[in-house]
């Protein structure tokens, strides 16, 4: 499906005003994290990220609605704290803006720091990181599914000897990592990674109006949070 | 044209290196570096493109240059425009989610205009032969179709001389033969081309010559016709795979008939990844004591039908029978023992021996079984080793003596012989001969024909 890509300096600076406007509501105004999660939630349906609002948006219901009950059936903290929740609430804007800024191709997002004068090594080590991620999601997967066949995973043996579980996922997984971080930096070096020559995309775009107009909103938006939070 | 003049390059972490390295490689020349694991071809092909000098540490003689310009003063991204690195596993080196970001990348790093971009990706894809695969998914795609990505990626901006590094390890015949191809175009292209191989027979028609390294040293350097006469006793005692077409030939699965109910025996399996179902109404049957090979193409299923039969993953359709008793997934995991590709993923324990032990109960016998197997394995002397401390083959070996530790009925082996040398594919046929011996049923995934020739007795070619 086409999507309707913005420019890369808009999940840039997206990116960074709802974290900022997120970390300073969670001890402020009540209304700041649904707002910043409604902003957010438009942007993402308007660039048809429809599975990932789909998602976020259940999960942040989730724990709104848990939140919801507490207060109304005046549960208090006899079940797990409710604070728990209410964090989980507010930095759901900012794990949401991060996924949205993590489904940009890494190429237009190397571009777009570029463009943001941010320095091509910083671009470049963006964009590992981002590729990174999924990669250590994969070898955790192969790594428990190793220790099921040696008949070391299982609910029963991580309860019985935590602690060698521990130690048997995060080895294997340490060093793969650092293998796959090998590969990666080795791949992008003999690319031309750390060319001095100022970086291209060929996702290219041209800073549109659509682009300005959501920037514009989000910066009306967050300026409006601050003003009238403070209040 | 790459001159290497008494080069000596030895790593800082002990890892080997090569030493008094003189050779010539002339514009247009395709070379082939073979020999032993760990005698320093990957390493030649790291002086050729600057990693050695600028990416790892270690400590070096001698020059090397390209085109009269010394690669050690060169910065790496310079050395990048004049030479193309393809590497043994693409899968781990990809930054972009399709096939057209990734091709775009070398060119997007070197600063290329956006419309220079998409001709250059174009080009590339087109010569490479996957112009249809431009906007696919990469994580979706078989491993020939990665490597030939890898290879469209620096094809691209167009460099002069092309480095591969065990570029067939993760390929099946097909794809290997597609591989040659590729390479053939470069060739006719007036590329320069160096590849470092263990399976060189693919190779026969297109190298210009071969150079042999043992122990560092350039130890020969044969001419095509030399190479292709050496016999196979002849390449045995250098250590090298058959320089000799090579296809599986074993008698098809057939049914091992008799025994009653003994052995493994597949009804009407049917097996899928994702949503899409790649195997339909297999059925197979195998007594104590069998080897079989399963082969087919990359991505026809041969690992989720593994997964299945390991009890890891689900069958959609279809029966898993043990001894005449239907197996479900949960007691499958306890009677198959499954050995994936890679073992860096599977090895958890201290030392060597503790990773034999590791959730079993130490008493003195089962202390004695292990250390025999370590010594079937070769891998008496590491026993006190930390095992990612290990050699790739050794670390392959001790998955094996693992695998071989456990009682369980029936072994699946992924892959078992990926990146191996002559001498340590041996090594790992003669313990799977072993184990089978004594009654256990092998079931191996692999594209190694030489090896499945020489240690199954029995094959399967999912989705023929």
């Amino acid at each position: 499906m086409k999507r309707y890509g913005l420019h890369i300096h808009v999940h840039v600076k997206l990116f960074l005003i709802v974290l900022t406007v997120v970390l300073t509501a969670v001890s402020s105004h009540k209304y700041f994290t649904p707002l910043a999660f409604a902003a957010v939630l438009i942007f993402a349906l308007a660039q048809g990220y429809f599975k990932a609002a789909g998602y976020n948006g259940c999960f942040y219901g989730l724990f709104v609605g848990i939140v919801f009950m507490y207060n109304a059936f005046g549960w208090g903290d006899r079940i797990v704290s409710r604070y728990i929740f209410v964090i989980a609430a507010n930095a759901m804007p900012s794990f949401f803006a991060c996924y949205v800024f993590a489904l940009t191709p890494p190429s237009e997002i190397a571009s777009g720091l570029n463009g943001l004068r941010f320095p091509k090594s910083t671009g470049v080590a963006v964009v590992t990181l981002f590729r990174y991620f999924p990669t250590v999601g994969a070898e955790t997967r192969a790594v428990r599914e190793n220790m099921r066949v040696r008949g070391l995973g299982g609910l029963r043996q991580y309860l019985l000897h935590p602690m060698r579980s521990f130690i048997c996922v995060l080895i294997p997984l340490l060093i793969r990592a650092l293998g796959v971080a090998e590969q990666l930096s080795v791949s992008a070096v003999t690319r031309g990674a750390e060319s001095k020559t100022a970086r291209h995309s060929l996702y290219e775009k041209r800073f549109g109006i659509a682009d300005a107009a959501w920037l514009a909103l989000f910066a009306a938006g967050a300026f409006c949070l601050f003003y009238f939070g403070r209040a | 044209m790459i001159e290497f003049r008494n080069v000596t390059y030895l790593y800082k972490n002990g890892g080997g290196g090569v030493k008094n390295i003189d050779l010539t490689v002339n514009d247009g020349e395709f070379v082939v570096l073979c020999g032993r694991s760990g005698c320093g071809k990957t390493t030649l092909t790291r002086l050729a493109n600057g990693l050695a000098y600028h990416f790892y540490a270690g400590r070096y003689d001698g020059t090397v240059t390209i085109d009269g310009k010394s690669v050690r003063d060169m910065p790496i991204f310079e050395t990048g425009r004049l030479v193309g690195s393809v590497f043994q596993d693409p899968r781990d080196g990809f930054f972009a989610k399709y096939v057209e970001g990734e091709t775009a990348f070398a060119c997007e790093n070197y600063g290329f205009s956006p419309t220079d971009i998409r001709a250059r990706v174009a080009a590339a894809l087109g010569a490479v032969g996957i112009e249809n695969l431009r906007f696919a998914e990469l994580k979706k795609l078989s491993s020939g179709e990665k490597q030939k990505v890898a290879i469209a990626s620096v094809y691209a901006p167009a460099p002069k001389i092309y480095v591969f590094d065990e570029p067939s390890s993760n390929l099946d015949a097909a794809a290997t033969l597609a591989l040659a191809d590729v390479m053939r175009a470069l060739k006719a292209d007036g590329k320069t081309v160096v590849v470092s191989e263990h399976r060189v027979n693919y190779l026969m028609n297109l190298a210009d010559k071969f150079v042999y390294i043992d122990g560092g040293e350039i130890a020969r350097v044969f001419t095509p016709r030399e190479f292709a006469n050496l016999s196979d006793a002849e390449s045995a005692a250098l250590g090298l795979r058959t320089p000799r077409p090579c296809a599986v030939n074993l008698p098809p699965r057939g049914d091992s008939g008799g025994g009653g109910n003994a052995g493994l025996r597949l009804n009407a399996l049917s097996v899928s990844y994702g949503k899409k179902e790649l195997i339909s109404g297999f059925s197979l049957s195998l007594r104590p004591g069998d080897i079989l090979a399963v082969t087919g193409t990359n991505g026809c299923g041969k690992t989720s039908l593994c997964r299945v039969i390991a009890g890891l993953k689900r069958q959609n359709r279809g029966e898993i029978l043990f001894n005449g008793k239907k197996l479900p997934p949960r007691k499958r995991l306890a009677a198959v023992y499954y050995v994936a590709n890679g073992a860096d993923n599977q090895l958890f324990s201290s030392s060597v021996r503790d990773e034999l032990l590791l959730g079993l109960k130490a008493d003195p016998k089962t202390r004695e079984r292990a250390d025999a197997i370590l010594a079937e394995f070769g891998l008496s002397e590491y026993a006190d080793r930390h095992p990612l401390l290990l050699s790739g083959g050794q670390k392959q070996r001790l998955t094996l003596a693992v695998a071989f530790m456990r009682d369980r009925s029936v072994i699946v082996l992924d892959e078992p012989t990926s990146g191996l040398d002559l001498t340590r594919m041996r090594h790992v046929a003669d313990a799977i001969k072993t184990a089978s011996v004594s009654g256990k049923i092998i079931i191996v995934v692999s594209h190694d024909a030489e090896f499945v020739n020489r240690v199954c007795n029995k094959s399967v070619i999912i989705g023929s």
